[in-house]
């Protein structure tokens, strides 16, 4: 009885929302095949972005909402890729050789910055967004077109300002999922892409053996200790959000080859929401992430996108309340998921306490002191 | 830094460039546009490039196709009655874009490529 | 078990803080394999000798230090404890550091991990190279086995017993290469007898293989049990430097504490017969103060001493008491139940609580002296404060405000400019005088006073006491003080508490010999003798 009750205490995210996934399909009205041909798609689209997650979250940093200037740099990649007039996988692999750089450099900025922020990296780095944001609009609606020429009409503003809000993939789309597709029954299935989130699990599974992977662990238990044992402690917090940069940049690329278009302005930003609820509703905590949690959740928080919009229409007899459904699903999630995390934290300092009590209690039971 | 990891550096850094070279060259798209607009043998076609989906190009259009590329192409064009002109070209050499006039097509001979020159299309 | 050759020597090391000295001429040698038991009460000195044998940054940033230190015959000087640590000195400090979440064998080896290069080393540096796991794990098992003790190589630290973490930190120290030199710093502090007594005995198995030892610790039995000589601190000066055997710890208590100066308890009013405060199984969950399990009486009128080593749970009790802290147990002052983790009903009993951290609990240090002293009275009494349309909300009494901050400056003497002074401009002597009639403002039945001498200077510290004194005396205020000086306690108390791991270690009226102090505060109680006065 006490293991169900602290298994459901443990998962209460996942379960929550595992309920209302449960809920929501016969409601959906969908079919079967058509919500699993749905979360192939979706899987292979984005789980690449989610793992970008895993390190920082492993080296105490929490989410590292900054996963978003990395997602920028792949933009700029693609949008390089695009005006250029690279087609297909090729255009994917310029979009990321040029992204990966810029992701680097972001990267070690944004290091720098959440590790004087120490305590505080979520917000900072929720805030960091946004100021990048601001310097990326900055570039694409004024250095392009203006310092950097746009060489293909269909990259450029109407007004000839600038890059569009709105560009089409086309020539890069399924860059990567058409290089073998599988057929199996109705499914179809993007073997590479799934060969390259294979790859990064491996990658993932490799580097928490590594030297650098068993700093991070250690720096993310015990920031003071680690530091008299002689870690650099500020170097290793930075390598960890470099890496997340740069695997951000990646699979934000990847994430949009499979979509075909991308909104120039705001579509990292929603990679940024997206991972973050995904990675929690997987089961992750802002202090514990596995390989596990990213497939867990990838799979529910998909679920969750295709069947609840059609499950609240069918429901409450509005479309509206359906498109409602996805943006609470997002910031639902992480606000639950953080509160939670604060509710657990308490929770142990409560057990922690009651330890001290029971104790004094004992001994009063006992007869205590003369 | 030792040796070996310089020249494990250098050699990544190489590979790096000559990977982005090589994406940048291959994967570079060119117009290609069929001239379909001569009235005189006016007929409706598909054209397949490279095995790619097809693209219909209706009589008196002149259309762009996207090609990857300026490597060795197969052009194939399929007119409604179902006979199919299969032929492979290559880009004219510094061209930015090509020109295919479909009335020039004739079964074994190889289809007349010209380069456009960029401003002088439109 | 020394083998006569010197492995260290200290030669004359001073050193002070902005002119306050803190070590005065230290001087003494250790052999190898000597085990050497390093005593002293809190702020003798001892923290900050480690600090300047390990290069910890903090003394160089103060200034250095005097004199020299040698290592092998050759004087060395380490800019960084890294540097000790190259050279052979490993540390166990008091708090365990170990990684919770790591195992016996990932602590063991923590930043000192076997590994195996791979190619990704080759760009991105050797923090690329796999763990090599079978390697860490032999040479943790040889560390353990070095030890003599039988931990599980696999298990997590989180779930191992306090002993278990206590070996696992030794071990770790000895893995290193060419470890001459282990510094223990009371390392049985938080360890059961039994736990205790295996870390004894594989302490006498490193000196055996010619690792020298300094055993910092407060449980005099086992410095006599397992140390070849004992050097005693006092007040920043070696007092004694004796080989350890025939020396008793009682001796050994008496050195520690020093000077046995005769205690005048002439001035102290007579305490009634009646109980005043009453704690029973009190425990306070104050972070590096917890108290765990504190039953005492405290007679009205009576000035009650607790005293006790840093750390062991005496000031928990008073921040417990007065609600600043999450507590459990039954409090009654005067008859009546005090209502805990409620600071406003704690003051609302006729307590008054003068806090050991002055600059964050006990002063508003932007505002004026007025003000400060007035504000908890205003708070909690609603005294000066006029109200206004019939009470609906109230203003404050400048006047009467003025008046109560005049007659404090006055009778205790407070050094400022006037009552608009703003306290952060004051010396600490004097912040501590405004922070004792701010509470006596309240005019508490009973007052809990802690550290009410910590850092101020010697004047100000006999005018803080004697007040006390006074108010006790004509008031009859009940007074519990806490304090780290046993000397302050003897002077002006009834009867000392000494704390100790968060329990009363026993009761001693101010008269008894200060080895006796000693002995409570090294945890081992001539008996438990309770409430005995």
């Amino acid at each position: 009885m006490r293991n169900v009750k602290s298994f459901v205490a443990d998962n209460i995210v996942t379960l929550i929302f595992l309920t209302i996934t449960i809920i929501a399909i016969p409601f959906s009205g969908l079919s079967g095949s058509y919500i699993i041909s749905n979360l192939i798609d979706r899987f292979a689209r984005s789980s690449f972005l989610v793992f970008a997650l895993i390190l920082p979250i492993m080296a105490g940093m929490g989410i590292n909402f900054a996963m978003v200037l990395g997602a920028t740099a792949g933009q700029i990649g693609l949008i390089f890729a695009v005006d250029h007039n690279i087609m297909g996988t090729e255009g994917l692999i310029l979009a990321t050789l040029v992204g990966i750089p810029l992701s680097v450099g972001l990267g070690w900025f944004s290091g720098q910055v959440l590790n004087r922020a120490r305590g505080r990296e979520m917000v900072t780095g929720f805030i960091l967004g946004y100021f990048m944001d601001g310097i990326y609009q900055f570039f694409g609606l004024y250095i392009m077109g203006w310092l950097i020429p746009i060489r293909t009409a269909q990259v450029m503003q109407i007004d000839g300002g600038g890059v569009r809000n709105t560009l089409a993939l086309e020539s890069v789309r399924g860059g990567l999922d058409k290089i073998v597709s599988l057929k199996v029954g109705p499914f179809s299935i993007p073997v590479v892409t799934f060969a390259v989130i294979a790859v990064l699990c491996l990658f993932i599974i490799w580097f928490r053996r590594t030297k650098l992977g068993q700093d991070m662990r250690a720096i993310g238990q015990e920031q003071g200790i680690s530091h008299a044992a002689g870690i650099n402690v500020d170097r290793t917090r930075i390598l960890a959000i470099v890496i997340s940069t740069v695997l951000a940049c990646i699979g934000q690329i990847i994430y949009l080859q499979n979509l075909g278009n991308m909104f120039t302005y705001t579509s990292q930003r929603q990679a940024g929401y997206y991972a973050a609820a995904a990675i929690l509703v997987g089961g992750a905590t802002v202090s514990k992430a596995s390989i596990k949690n990213v497939f867990i959740g990838v799979f529910l928080v998909h679920a969750l996108y295709i069947t609840t919009p059609l499950a609240g229409k069918a429901l409450f007899k509005s479309a509206m309340v359906g498109q409602y459904m996805s943006d609470f699903i997002n910031y639902g999630i992480i606000a639950s998921a953080l509160v939670l995390h604060a509710w657990k934290n308490k929770r142990a300092a409560d057990l922690a306490r009651a330890g001290l009590r029971m104790s004094a209690e004992a001994q009063a039971a006992a007869g205590g002191v003369a | 830094m030792n040796l070996r990891s310089l020249v494990v550096k250098i050699t990544l850094a190489v590979v790096y460039l000559v990977l982005a070279v090589w994406a940048y060259g291959a994967g570079k798209g060119y117009p290609l546009y069929i001239d379909n607009t001569d009235l005189s043998k006016p007929t409706m076609l598909s054209v397949v490039i490279d095995g790619k989906s097809p693209v219909r190009v209706r009589e008196g259009a002149y259309t762009e196709i996207m090609v990857k590329g300026a490597r060795k192409h197969t052009i194939s064009l399929v007119l409604p009655s179902g006979a199919e002109y299969r032929e492979t070209f290559r880009f004219p050499a510094g061209a930015q874009a090509a020109e295919i006039r479909v009335p020039e097509l004739a079964p074994g001979s190889d289809p007349v490529v010209r380069p456009v020159l960029p401003r002088q299309d439109r | 078990m020394s083998t006569g050759t010197r492995l260290l020597s200290l030669r004359g090391i001073s050193k002070e803080f902005y002119g306050n000295v803190v070590l005065e001429d230290i001087s003494f040698d250790l052999d190898r394999g000597q085990i050497i038991g390093l005593v002293g009460e809190n702020g003798a000195g001892k923290t900050t000798l480690m600090r300047i044998l390990f290069g910890m940054p903090v003394i160089a940033e103060t200034g250095g230090f005097n004199g020299t230190i040698e290592l092998d015959g050759q004087p060395v000087a380490f800019k960084t404890p890294f540097d000790a640590l190259d050279a052979g000195i490993g540390m166990v400090h008091q708090e365990f550091s170990l990684i919770p979440g790591f195992s016996t064998t990932e602590n063991i080896a923590l930043n000192r991990e076997s590994l195996k290069t791979n190619f990704a080393c080759d760009i991105f540096g050797k923090r690329m190279s796999v763990l090599d796991r079978v390697t860490m794990r032999e040479r943790a098992v040889k560390a353990i086995h070095t030890l003599g003790v039988k931990l599980d190589p696999d298990m997590l630290v989180s779930e191992m017993p306090v002993g278990h973490k206590q070996f696992t930190e030794i071990a770790r120290e000895i893995d290193r290469k060419n470890v001459k030199l282990l510094v223990l710093d009371e390392p049985t502090a938080v360890l059961t007898e039994t736990e205790a007594e295996v870390l004894l005995s594989s302490m006498r198995a490193l000196a055996a293989q010619g690792i020298s030892i300094i055993f910092i610790s407060h449980r005099l039995h086992e410095i006599t049990k397992v140390a070849d000589k004992i050097v005693v601190l006092r007040d920043g000066k070696i007092v004694k430097d004796v080989p350890v055997a025939g020396v008793s710890v009682q001796d050994i208590a008496a050195w520690m504490v020093g000077r046995d100066v005769k205690t005048k308890a002439a001035h102290l009013s007579v305490c009634k017969d009646s109980v005043y405060l009453n704690v029973e199984h009190l425990w306070v969950d104050m972070p590096g103060e917890t108290v765990r399990d504190v039953s005492f009486q405290v007679m009205e009128g009576e000035i009650f001493g607790i005293g006790g080593l840093a750390g062991q749970g005496k000031l928990g009790i008073a921040n417990g008491v007065m609600g600043l802290f999450p507590a459990g147990g039954q409090v009654t002052v005067g008859g009546q139940d005090v209502i805990l983790n409620n600071p406003h009903a704690a003051l609302n009993s006729d307590i008054a609580f003068v806090s050991e951290d002055r600059r964050g609990v006990g002063l508003l240090l932007d505002e004026s002296l007025e003000w400060n002293i007035a504000f908890t009275a205003m708070q909690a009494k609603r005294q000066h404060l006029i109200p206004v349309l019939g009470g609906l909300f109230s203003v404050r009494d400048e006047k009467s405000m003025k008046a109560l901050a005049l007659e404090y400056i006055e009778s205790l003497e407070i050094r400022c400019t006037g009552p608009r002074q703003r306290a952060k401009e004051l010396s600490g002597g004097n912040q501590q005088k405004i922070c004792l009639a701010k509470a006596f403002a309240l005019k508490p039945k009973l007052l809990f006073v802690s550290e009410p001498t910590r850092g101020i200077d010697v004047g100000a510290k006999a005018i803080v006491l004697e007040t006390l004194r006074a108010y006790n005396r004509d008031y009859g205020m009940t007074i519990v003080m806490i304090s780290s000086e046993l000397e302050e306690l003897r002077s002006i108390c009834h009867r000392v508490a000494i704390v100790d791991e968060g329990k009363i270690a026993g009761i001693l009226p101010p008269t008894a010999d200060v080895a006796q102090f000693g002995l409570l505060m090294s945890g081992l109680g001539a008996g438990k003798n309770g409430d005995a006065a």
